[in-house]
């Protein structure tokens, strides 16, 4: 076989998903063999910037790419996350919620604490009784404090970030200090060689840009795996009725506002309201299904929810974005030397957040069996593709729970509780969920997507407590809670809110140990 | 509590300050902020260790008397402070750095005043060096103190500067302080940071040149120096016990 070593990644496409690959593949050439990296990126195509929010796992991603905390704080417009709060979920009426935070539950490493939390089900929620930081989000609390080291905290949590602002930060970065070439041109062909390996991308304005390995972060399009190689997509419609959405930025009205610690999910008759809450202002969006409802109803229920949450807002100032998307993954996700990444691979709606993490993810899969020849790539585009897969499934499903256990009387929300909408695995597990509780087996890769202590939190969170008698506490488990009471005491008192250590950072930063 | 005023040589022409050093002027303090180029004259007596300001949060230099709040085992029997290298933020006392605006011409410009805290107990009237001459004019004392909340000043514009050169080549690490007391009980003092010694030692030659050139290799060695006063201080500890 000739040269077939990967000497040279090429990156198509300069939203979040293109820069965060450049990002971490650069700062890691001992996992590359020093590979040279190329992004090109359209000037035509404006990016989608989706994805406000991160799971924790992007303060190891930033770190590991070389971008400080305090620099991403204050040029991203970010602010911290520890979790979601769903508004709602349960039943048409009242204003019930749950919270899926970030921490697990308390004692999580050496048992199961949940079914010792039934019995005092009436006087405690379940997110409440085993993580402190239920109590943080409450109270718009910081994770940490400006003592803290960057990328360290109390408790655990992730960010809201300007998307927009993401990328460019992370353009200058890599193009600055990593040394990854951007090119900014249409491509207007691919050219394969004789096995069908892509060889280079003929740009408009610089010639052929030749590359060993292709990585495609052109979006919903993807241009490489589905334009190029024909891969469809596995669609999720009949799971995950979502396929539009419509999005506005809303300013704060008072600028010392306080900052939601989460982001929150309100239910809504054919979907769902998201708001994040960022430095300066409002993330919200309607994610909706337009088998149930239309463009204009769904403007119509973000309107009276802006109206509700901020009412001075003068709506008419506020541009409403509209985004249509199908719900489903790429059957495969990694050809010949070809792989997708970001919205390319398969896009979701936005409940819990797994856009960037999906992108995370897949990297760090490449990164940590990168392809140093093409001889390597078909058991590894094989080995990528399944773990694809199963991450995609898990996470269709545990989306799927959020709606199944619903009380709520509209079409939409009565549909998701179809059995040909639920998938077997998760009709599998609510059957026995009804008799025990989500644990470690039920879950047993070591990279699991959504991890039990998740089903928990949503499955107790929706009520859904399996029958069986109550368990007697030895004094032992009454030690965890009440550790956990004590640690969400201390955290109250000693915590900033959101908005005072933001503001400290936006002044002081914040020290890297 | 403190009472922070601007000084001006009428409302304060009586005031004197008492220079001598010791509790009763408020020195029952554990530890001084330093900076880099009074770190040589420090080390041979005090260890130097870095923290972060409890305010800010970025990193300042300490030179440490005590491991308690308000323990300073330098004091001597008469509870006095004889130190033979006074820190300037020790020497300014009790006075400091304001800002005022005035207007050239209705253009605002910061100007650097002297304030002064009318509640420190170095203030009398009758003990201790004039502030102003007689006719008004300042005393030698005063022109020493305007030296001294000056250099302050060069000195806070730049220290951020000094912490970063350090960090940004990851020459900082944090570290506690562990001792016994008598009664047997382990005491941890955290929150401390120092020069990380390998981090030093693994640096490339370019690396140190640029240290060197910013004047922080001496910096560096000063605290590095320094950390042999630590166990001299838990010895006084130990003895006062």
């Amino acid at each position: 076989m000739q040269h077939k070593e990967v000497k040279k990644v090429v990156i198509l496409g300069g939203g979040t998903a293109g820069w965060l690959s450049a990002g971490l593949i650069a700062a890691q050439p001992h996992l590359t063999h020093n590979a040279q990296i190329t992004l090109i990126e359209s000037p035509d195509i404006a990016t989608i910037g989706v994805g406000e929010g991160t799971w924790p796992t992007m303060r190891q991603t930033l770190k590991t790419i070389g971008i400080s905390e305090s620099e991403f704080i204050q040029r991203c417009d970010a602010s911290f996350k520890q979790g979601s709060r769903f508004d709602g979920w349960c039943e048409d009426e009242g204003n019930t919620h749950y919270y899926h935070p970030f921490s697990l539950p308390v004692a999580y490493q050496q048992l199961n604490i949940a079914p010792y939390w039934f019995a005092n089900k009436d006087a405690v929620s379940f997110s409440h009784a085993v993580a402190s930081q239920t109590y943080l989000c409450d109270h718009h609390k910081a994770p940490k404090n400006h003592l803290h080291s960057a990328y360290q905290g109390e408790a655990n949590y992730g960010y809201h970030l300007d998307a927009g602002k993401f990328a460019m930060l992370l353009q200058q970065h890599c193009t600055t200090k990593l040394n990854v070439e951007h090119i900014v041109s249409h491509v207007e062909r691919i050219n394969s060689d004789e096995d069908g390996y892509i060889s280079s991308l003929q740009t408009r304005d610089h010639g052929a840009i030749t590359g060993d390995l292709f990585i495609d972060c052109s979006g919903t399009h993807a241009k490489l795996l589905h334009q190029h190689y024909g891969i469809e997509l596995i669609e999720q419609q009949d799971v995950l009725f979502n396929d539009r959405a419509v999005a506005v930025q809303v300013p704060y009205l008072n600028p010392q506002q306080e900052i939601l610690s989460y982001t929150k999910a309100t239910a809504q008759d054919a979907g769902w309201i998201w708001d994040i809450g960022l430095q300066s202002r409002h993330g919200l969006g309607m994610v909706y299904s337009s088998r149930f409802a239309s463009s204009e109803d769904a403007k119509q229920a973000l309107s009276q929810y802006i109206a509700k949450s901020q009412p001075d807002t003068n709506q008419s100032e506020l541009t409403f974005r509209e985004i249509s998307f199908t719900p489903g993954f790429r059957r495969r996700f990694w050809y010949k030397n070809c792989l997708a990444i970001g919205m390319s691979a398969g896009f979701i709606e936005p409940l819990e957040a797994s856009a960037l993490v999906m992108v995370e993810l897949g990297l760090n899969n490449l990164l940590a069996n990168f392809p140093t020849h093409r001889a390597a790539m078909p058991t590894l585009a094989k080995r990528f593709d399944e773990q694809c897969h199963y991450r995609w499934q898990r996470i269709i499903e545990f989306l799927k729970l959020h709606y199944v256990l619903s009380k709520r009387t509209s079409p939409y929300w009565q549909a998701h509780k179809e059995a040909n909408s639920i998938p077997e695995q998760l009709q599998e597990n609510l059957a026995l969920w009804q008799y025990q509780s989500p644990w470690l087996n039920d879950f047993d890769r070591a990279q699991e997507v959504f991890s039990a202590a998740s089903y928990q939190y949503v499955l107790y969170g929706m009520k859904q407590l399996p029958q069986f008698p109550a368990l007697t506490m030895p004094s032992a488990i009454v030690e965890h809670f009440s550790a956990n009471q004590q640690q969400a005491k201390r955290g109250l008192q000693q915590l900033p809110t959101n908005r005072e250590l933001l503001n400290h950072i936006q002044q002081f930063g914040i020290q890297p140990i | 509590m403190a009472n922070h005023v601007l000084l001006d040589n009428i409302s304060h022409k009586d005031l004197k300050v008492i220079t001598t050093r010791g509790a009763n002027w408020g020195d029952n303090i554990s530890c001084a902020t330093v900076f880099p180029s009074e770190f040589a004259k420090v080390q041979a007596n005090q260890p130097i260790v870095f923290r972060k300001h409890p305010q800010t949060g970025q990193f300042e230099a300490l030179a440490l008397f005590g491991f308690e709040n308000g323990e300073n085992l330098l004091l001597n029997e008469q509870a006095e402070l004889q130190l033979s290298y006074l820190p300037l933020s020790m020497q300014r006392q009790p006075f400091l750095i304001g800002q005022q605006t005035q207007y050239n011409n209705g253009i605002p410009e910061q100007s650097l005043v002297v304030h002064i805290d009318l509640d420190s107990p170095r203030i009398s009237t009758r003990d201790g060096e004039a502030i102003f001459l007689e006719h008004g004019g300042n005393s030698d004392y005063l022109n020493h103190i305007a030296q001294v909340l000056n250099a302050l000043h060069q000195e806070h514009q730049t220290i951020n500067q000094f912490f970063e050169r350090l960090l940004s080549v990851d020459l900082l690490e944090a570290f506690s302080i562990e001792y016994a007391q008598k009664n047997g009980e382990k005491v941890t003092v955290t929150g401390f940071y120092t020069i990380n010694q390998q981090a030093l030692n693994n640096l490339t030659a370019e690396q140190l040149k640029q240290l060197q050139q910013q004047g922080d290799l001496q910096a560096i060695y000063m605290v590095l120096a320094s950390m042999e006063q630590i166990p001299h201080l838990l010895d006084k500890k130990w003895a006062k016990q």
